[in-house]
């Protein structure tokens, strides 16, 4: 059947940026991935990145990306709400996952610079893309292009690279998701390319400055409810609102369980939340190359998300 | 997703709960910390079980002074 794209009216609103469970053997346990899914859209969260930033993407296998995929869609979510991260260094092998994933009946997918050679021209990106996209060989499907920024040593696609692919294929990419947590980062890609097509911020502090209509977020799988409402920049969650006190505000939130992110290893500390959320000890696993909390530093993140209690709304 | 006929874990008032989704939408917003959603009745008491369990063990823990 064929799927109404419109990346323009369609890319909106909060995507978790989705933390992935692991089994203790570090294989995907789909079924909880499918749980968790299914738990945020009950809080009313339907769009999801699959296998991004936080979502570990770049640790996984086509094989298994595609296996966590066929899950996910059989217990209920729709394949149209999936965007798919995509990182690999050879352009066969990003097509590959692409047409495997596109018969899954998924039409969005996030692809980064090549994540192995550094130093790369902008004609040879640009190639690198023009290989995927021939490969791909499909017309109905969409590319959003990942921006690394200062996150990953792949880093960004020139500007003049993203205007030359624009230009080339202007139905087929069709959006930017920005991993760098400088707002002047955003803002300029924003400058370049906001006026033809969506560009997601995914470091939630710079979401109240930039008031986006899309944002791709990893703490969104512990508060759901507070990006949404910092997205569509409504009344305060919290609901301890007194006369005379300080209202707080969901980007307060935010900056809150940021503080209590701090210098942790983002990944783990947020999938230990969802352990103490779901006393569920499994989520707490990550795939190397991410880093592990330390004894302590488990302990002590364990005390500071107590004390910022995740509270009914959020 | 359709949630209608689904079933839910919720903690209120410091009490797990198993509810359904239809009883869900009467509760005030702010009154309960949803905890997981589940196709069946049954999957949401069993869930709601294991959790009773691990509140009990860490009862039982501390009233032995063992750390948790």
């Amino acid at each position: 059947m064929p799927i109404n794209l419109s990346a323009k009216n369609d890319f909106h609103g909060v995507w978790p940026d989705v933390l992935v469970p692991l089994h203790a053997d570090l294989s995907i346990d789909e079924a909880r991935l499918s749980s968790h899914l299914r738990n945020l859209s009950a809080k009313g969260v339907e769009k999801f990145l699959l296998f991004g930033h936080a979502g570990e993407g770049a640790s996984f296998s086509a094989e298994e990306k595609l296996s966590a995929l066929a899950h996910v869609i059989a217990s209920g979510i729709e394949a149209k709400d999936l965007l798919l991260g995509v990182y690999a260094s050879s352009f066969s092998d990003a097509a590959h996952l692409i047409r495997k994933a596109y018969e899954q009946g998924v039409r969005r997918f996030l692809l980064s610079a090549p994540l192995f050679y550094a130093h790369t021209s902008h004609g040879a990106l640009l190639d690198f893309y023009e290989q995927v996209i021939s490969r791909v060989n499909l017309n109905d499907w969409q590319l959003f292009v990942h921006q690394l920024g200062s996150t990953s040593h792949a880093g960004d696609l020139p500007e003049v690279t993203l205007t030359e692919l624009r230009k080339s294929h202007p139905t087929i990419f069709v959006g930017i998701v920005d991993q760098d947590k400088h707002v002047n980062h955003t803002v300029d890609l924003i400058r370049s390319f906001g006026s033809e097509i969506p560009i997601a911020s995914c470091h939630e502090p710079n979401l109240s400055i930039l008031k986006p209509s899309v944002c791709i977020s990893a703490l969104a799988n512990v508060v759901p409810n507070i990006l949404r409402h910092i997205i569509a920049n409504d009344l305060p969650v919290n609901g301890s609102q007194m006369p005379g006190m300080k209202v707080v505000k969901p980007d307060d939130r935010v900056v809150e369980l940021m503080n209590v992110i701090g210098e942790y290893p983002p990944i783990a500390a947020m999938k230990l939340m969802l352990a103490q959320h779901h006393r569920q000890g499994d989520w707490e696993h990550v795939r190397p190359p991410q880093a592990k909390l330390s004894k302590e530093g488990r302990e002590a993140l364990m005390k500071a998300f107590n004390t910022f209690n995740l509270l009914a709304n959020e | 997703m359709n949630f209608q006929n689904t079933w839910y874990v919720i903690e209120r008032n410091n009490r797990f709960e198993t509810i359904s989704h239809e009883a869900l939408g009467l509760l005030p917003a702010d009154s309960f910390v949803m905890l997981e959603n589940f196709d069946t009745h049954r999957e949401a008491q069993s869930e709601q079980m294991r959790l009773l369990k691990l509140e009990l063990e860490d009862a039982k823990n501390k009233l032995n002074g063992a750390p948790k």
